[in-house]
C-alpha cells in the first residue's frame, strides 16, 4: 500500500511498454482504463487491429505480453479471454488480452509487450 | 406542429421533437439525392442525434457514430434476439447473431476458428483465382452488367466454394437471397424463404454427416461448445445466418464502391499506378458506402441522449450514418483514400463485430488489384442510373459498365 500512497492522486502508473518492432516506450496509464485504452491513449496505436470488436473479448486481436511480477498481480484470466488467447501461436504464460485488463495502482511499473499479429 | 393523427401513433414518452419521419425500407430522401449514403446523410441535419420514426412499425434511430459505438456493445440494454424492423415475431434464430452473452461467445468461437486471420490468408490464392475467373467471362466482350455477374457473382462462388456447395446451385442460391432481402416480400413470405434456406443448408450437412469433404460444412460438424458437438438445430442455424450474412453484404459493398469508382478516372489511374493503396481505398469504402442498418431490440429501460427508451421497442443503428458522421469524419461525402483518423462501423462493433470482416476486407482487396489491373479504365454506360434500395442490407443493382475491348 505504501507505495500506491506515494504515487498519490497526481501520478498515474507508468507502464513500460515494447511495440511490436522493439521500440521501448513508457505510458501513462488512467486508473480504471483497460490496458488496451492505455496503450491506444499513450500512442501506441499498433494495439488496435483494424477487425477490433472494440475491447469487447470477442476478437482476440489485442494480445499482449505481461511481465511475470504484474502478471501475478492481475485478476486470473476469465474463460472466454482464455479461449480467444488460445487462437494465438505466440500465447505464452504470461499472455493477456489488453481489452480484459484494467489499469491499477499496483500495476505501476509493469512491461508490456505487445504480442505479434495474430 | 406535429399532426395530431402521427403524434397519436407515436407513444407518449417520445417527445413532440423527437419525431422524424424515416422510412426503412423505402426513405424519399434516397431518391431525391440519388445516392444512399448521402441521402440518409440528410438525417445529420434534419434531425436530433436520436430520434423516433413513427414508420415501419415505429422505432428509434441512432445517426452517430459515437453514440451507435456505445449501444452496439451495450449487451445489458440491448438485445440481439430480433433484428428486423418492423419488429416480426419469428422463432428462426441466426447463431449467433440473435444470442446475447454469455451464451453467443461459445458459438461466435466456433466461427471465429475458421474466420481468424490465418485461416483467412490461407484462402487468398483460390480467391484470387475466382476473381481473374469471372473477369475472364466479361472482359473480351468489353461490358457487363458489374451487380450480378461480378459484385454478386465473387463473393458467392467464394462463399460456395468455401462451405462446399455445388457451383451448379449459383443461380438458386441468388434467387432464395434476393427473395429474403428484397423489400416487397411479405413478412410471411419470409418466413417461407426462412423455411427454404434451412431446408437448404440441413441437406449439406447431412451429406457432410455421411461423407466428410474438406470444407467448411463439415469443419462446423467437427465443432463443439461446452465439450459438446453442436445440434442438428444449432448447425442449420448457423448455416442460415452464414447464407444470409455471406451472399449479399459483400456483393453489395462492392456494387457500390464500383458505381462509384467507375466514374472517377483519376482515382482508377492513381490505383493502377499505386495498387498499394488499395487497402486504404477499401477502408474508405467502406466508410463511405457501409450498407447495414443494425436494429437491437430495447431489453431494459434506458435514456440515450434524452431519448427514453423503453424494453419492448425497436433502436436502429444505420451504420451508413455513422461512416457519413461528419463529427467524426469530416466532409464524409467527399472520398479520400489519404483521409486521417477515419472512423466507420461498415462491421458494428462490439462482441457481434462481424465474423466474417476479414474474408469481406480481402474479398474487396482482390478483386479491386485484379480489376484495375486488368481493366484500367471502365465507365459506367451513358444513359444508365443504377437501381438503389435500402431496408436491413442497401443494394445497387443494375449497374452497366463499360471498357475498351481489347485486342
Amino acid at each position: 500500500m505504501a507505495e500506491a500512497e506515494l504515487t498519490g492522486f497526481a501520478n498515474m502508473p507508468i507502464l513500460e511498454v515494447t511495440t511490436r518492432s522493439g521500440d521501448r516506450c513508457s505510458v501513462e496509464a488512467a486508473e480504471g482504463a483497460t490496458l488496451k485504452q492505455a496503450l491506444m491513449d499513450g500512442g501506441v496505436s499498433e494495439i488496435l487491429a483494424l477487425t477490433s470488436c472494440g475491447g469487447y473479448c470477442s476478437c482476440g486481436t489485442c494480445h499482449v505480453f505481461v511481465d511475470e511480477m504484474s502478471f501475478s498481480r492481475l485478476p486470473p484470466v476469465k474463460a472466454d479471454e482464455d479461449a480467444l488467447l488460445d487462437f494465438h501461436d505466440s500465447r505464452t504464460p504470461f499472455s493477456r488480452l489488453s481489452c480484459q485488463v484494467k489499469i491499477t495502482k499496483e500495476l505501476h511499473g509493469m512491461h508490456v509487450t505487445i504480442a505479434p499479429v495474430l | 406542429m406535429i399532426d395530431p393523427e402521427l403524434r397519436k401513433q407515436v407513444p407518449a414518452h417520445v417527445r413532440d421533437d423527437q419525431i422524424v419521419m424515416y422510412d426503412y425500407v423505402s426513405d424519399p430522401r434516397i431518391a431525391k439525392v440519388g445516392d444512399v449514403q448521402l441521402g440518409m446523410h440528410l438525417l445529420h441535419e434534419e434531425a436530433p442525434d436520436v430520434f423516433y420514426s413513427p414508420c415501419n412499425g415505429g422505432f428509434w434511430v441512432v445517426t452517430r457514430l459515437d453514440i451507435m459505438s456505445k449501444i452496439l456493445p451495450d449487451t445489458d440494454h440491448f438485445s440481439n434476439k430480433e433484428l428486423v424492423i418492423p419488429r416480426i415475431v419469428s422463432d428462426a434464430v441466426m447463431i449467433p447473431l440473435n444470442l446475447d452473452p454469455p451464451e453467443h461467445l461459445q458459438y461466435r468461437m466456433v466461427l471465429m476458428r475458421h474466420f481468424d486471420p490465418k485461416s483467412i490468408r490461407a484462402m487468398e490464392p483460390f480467391i484470387r483465382a475466382w476473381a481473374n475467373k469471372l473477369i475472364d467471362k466479361v472482359i473480351a466482350q468489353g461490358h457487363c452488367e458489374f451487380a450480378e455477374e461480378i459484385g454478386a457473382a465473387f463473393p458467392v462462388s467464394v462463399f460456395m466454394e468455401l462451405m462446399g456447395y455445388p457451383l451448379d446451385q449459383f443461380e438458386e442460391f441468388r434467387r432464395i437471397v434476393h427473395a429474403f432481402f428484397a423489400p416487397e416480400t411479405t413478412p410471411e413470405e419470409r418466413v417461407k424463404v426462412q423455411t427454404k434456406i434451412l431446408e437448404t443448408v440441413a441437406v449439406y450437412f447431412d451429406e457432410r454427416r455421411k461423407e466428410p469433404r474438406d470444407d467448411l460444412v463439415s469443419k462446423l460438424l467437427q465443432e463443439k461448445v461446452w465439450d459438446r458437438p453442436l445440434t442438428t438445430d444449432e448447425l442449420n442455424s448457423i448455416g442460415f445466418l452464414l447464407f444470409l450474412a455471406g451472399l449479399d453484404t459483400v456483393a453489395n459493398t462492392l456494387s457500390f464502391t464500383f458505381n462509384y469508382l467507375a466514374q472517377d478516372q483519376k482515382m482508377q489511374e492513381r490505383l493502377g499506378a499505386h495498387p498499394e493503396i488499395i487497402p486504404s481505398f477499401v477502408e474508405e469504402a467502406l466508410r463511405r458506402f457501409s450498407i447495414v442498418q443494425q436494429p437491437r431490440l430495447v431489453k431494459a429501460d434506458v435514456e440515450i441522449n434524452g431519448a427514453q427508451m423503453k424494453a419492448g421497442e425497436m433502436v436502429v443503428c444505420s451504420l451508413p450514418l455513422a461512416g457519413m458522421d461528419d463529427h467524426r469524419n469530416p466532409m464524409p461525402e467527399v472520398f479520400d483514400v489519404d483521409r486521417k483518423d477515419r472512423a466507420h462501423l461498415a462491421f458494428s462493433v462490439g462482441p457481434h463485430t462481424c465474423v466474417g470482416n476479414q474474408l469481406a476486407r480481402l474479398e474487396m482487396r482482390i478483386l479491386t488489384e485484379e480489376w484495375v489491373r486488368r481493366i484500367p479504365h471502365f465507365w459506367r454506360k451513358a444513359g444508365t442510373e443504377p437501381e438503389r434500395r435500402i431496408g436491413g442490407v442497401a443494394a445497387l443493382s443494375k449497374l452497366f459498365l463499360e471498357w475498351p475491348k481489347p485486342n
